[in-house]
């Protein structure tokens, strides 16, 4: 069997979930969080059903009034946004071809509006929660050295 | 929940490890005068803590006084505790770098082997649990230099674990309310949630905690309080001049925020659970009058989620779920705070109480 690549949602590291049409994702590895409404998170929830970029568009074309051409560049852009902040992944795969039709709309989602761009919000607010616990360096005994040691040292504690 | 596990050539040498950690409390003990055993009721299960001297009992066991269990009371989960320094006893080294510990501990699947370990994540020790057999260890260098994450959360990473697969959701949130019912109040750090709680408590309110809770959605939604402890920087402090002389660490404020012991004059308004009512999101704009206005569950949920989970080490697969649907079954406000923190204590009381009688009356 031909092999081929495919994307996936870089799991365990990223968690999502989806309240009234709108995605919140955690990036866990970077610490990063997004949040993904209307046409985005409807394609995000396409790509995390294994969805190729292509099934994608010619479900966006078949849900909303965009153009085949205007709705495969839309998902392009969009899917190179979601892989650069390593949420989605690529990865090899030998089964048979993934699926191209979309489960749709989901018990108590919202309905997706008018086709507008797919916009990934960003908040990095949160980064510094991972970074309160550096790898330090440590002695012999364990204890962190007083360099990077906020607890020897003079840098402040939140 | 049954969680997928990780098969792993790596799983004997985490059973080695975990192994090497006990033989160091045991020698550590094997040097004292006695091992210290202190039990407490925590989300409802035993957590038994067993000292290998009594170096560390007072620093890391205060803050669960208001849980505390009568002694022969059962234990689910047990977790021996002991340092170097005080002991005399060095980390053996078939425990391993203790930087290979650090890096495995963020985020999210269990090794077939059910061990656990972390280091520096929160505290500044090396945690282990094996969630097979409950049971777990915590090591620090030296008992004389107790961080301030560990007099005020101790064994966080621990009772996370342990307690997100029994049901009991870690949430990152302050805790405040009535006999009637608590709300919870989230956000990252500096949001308010610390200052807003402890106008709660100095206006006489119940009090579960102002930065880590339990949550738990079997039937009523509950929040359990884990730790009878509030962590507020030096210049917040100011505010409440009546809690500084409960400051556990005011030596080292100018390092570190200072970590404040409720247990001794607040002991009445210290409850174990509350019915959970309504999620706040508060927003720090010293308004003349605090105002309420209903937020959606996705504003709820980025307010708690991130923060949550990004603070917790190998959290399990479900918690985002878990929290999503806490916001889809318990109301969630926005709360711009007022410069009266009075004020703000008196609107969530008042907030508390409609929420309770809708409640009851449904």
């Amino acid at each position: 069997m031909a092999e081929r690549n495919s994307l996936r949602v870089n799991r365990p590291s990223v968690v999502d979930e989806t309240i009234d049409g709108e995605a919140l994702i955690v990036n866990l590895g970077t610490g990063v969080y997004y949040s993904i409404a209307g046409t985005g998170e409807v394609i995000w929830r396409m790509l995390a059903e294994g969805l190729t970029p292509a099934a994608v568009a010619s479900n966006l074309h078949q849900l909303f009034d965009v153009a085949p051409q205007d709705a495969s560049n839309a998902v392009a852009v969009f899917v190179d946004q979601l892989i650069a902040e390593e949420l989605l992944v690529s990865v090899i795969d030998a089964g048979p071809s993934g699926a191209t039709s979309f489960s749709g709309a989901g018990p108590g989602d919202s309905a997706p509006g008018p086709f507008v761009l797919p916009e990934l919000k960003r908040y990095a607010d949160m980064q510094d929660l991972l970074l309160l616990d550096p790898v330090h360096d440590v002695d012999e005994k364990g204890w962190p050295n007083a360099r990077s040691a906020p607890l020897l040292g003079t840098e402040r504690r939140d | 929940m049954i969680e997928a596990a990780r098969c792993d050539p790596e799983d004997g040498e985490d059973r080695q490890r975990f192994a090497a950690l006990r033989s160091g409390f045991a020698d550590a003990a094997g040097r004292s005068d006695g091992i210290v055993e202190r039990t407490f009721r925590i989300g409802g299960f035993g957590v038994r803590m067993r000292f290998a001297n009594s170096s560390l009992v007072e620093p890391l066991t205060v803050p669960f006084g208001h849980l505390a269990s009568p002694r022969g009371d059962a234990a689910d989960l047990n977790i021996s505790v002991w340092d170097s320094a005080s002991s005399r006893t060095p980390l053996p080294a078939a425990v391993g770098d203790l930087r290979e510990h650090h890096e495995s501990a963020t985020p999210a699947s269990v090794p077939a082997s059910g061990i656990l370990s972390a280091y520096m994540r929160p505290n500044p020790g090396l945690s282990m649990l094996d969630l097979h057999a409950a049971e777990a260890l915590y090591w620090v260098p030296d008992a004389s230099h107790v961080a301030f994450e560990d007099r005020s959360a101790p064994f966080r990473c621990v009772l996370n674990w342990w307690m997100s697969r029994r049901a009991r959701q870690f949430v990152h949130g302050a805790a405040v309310g009535t006999e009637r019912g608590v709300v919870l109040i989230v956000g990252k750090s500096g949001s308010g949630k610390s200052t807003t709680a402890l106008s709660c408590l100095l206006d006489g309110m119940l009090y579960l905690g102002d930065d880590n809770c339990l949550v738990s959605l079997e039937g009523q939604p509950l929040a359990w309080s884990v730790y009878s402890t509030a962590k507020l920087h030096g210049h917040n402090l100011q505010r409440f001049p009546g809690l500084q002389k409960a400051v556990a660490n005011a030596e080292r404020m100018h390092l570190e925020k200072g970590v404040v012991l409720l247990n001794s004059d607040f002991a009445a308004q210290l409850r174990p659970q509350l019915r959970l009512l309504a999620v706040i999101v508060p927003e720090v704009c010293w308004a003349s009058r605090p105002a309420l206005r209903a937020c959606s569950a996705i504003a709820a949920l980025t307010a708690l989620a991130p923060s949550t989970l990004l603070q917790l080490s190998a959290a399990p697969p479900d918690s985002l779920q878990q929290m999503a649907e806490l916001v889809r079954r318990i109301p969630a406000f926005n709360m711009a705070l007022s410069e009266d923190v009075s004020a703000n204590a008196q609107e969530l009381r008042a907030l508390i109480d409609r929420l309770s009688v809708a409640g009851d009356s449904a």
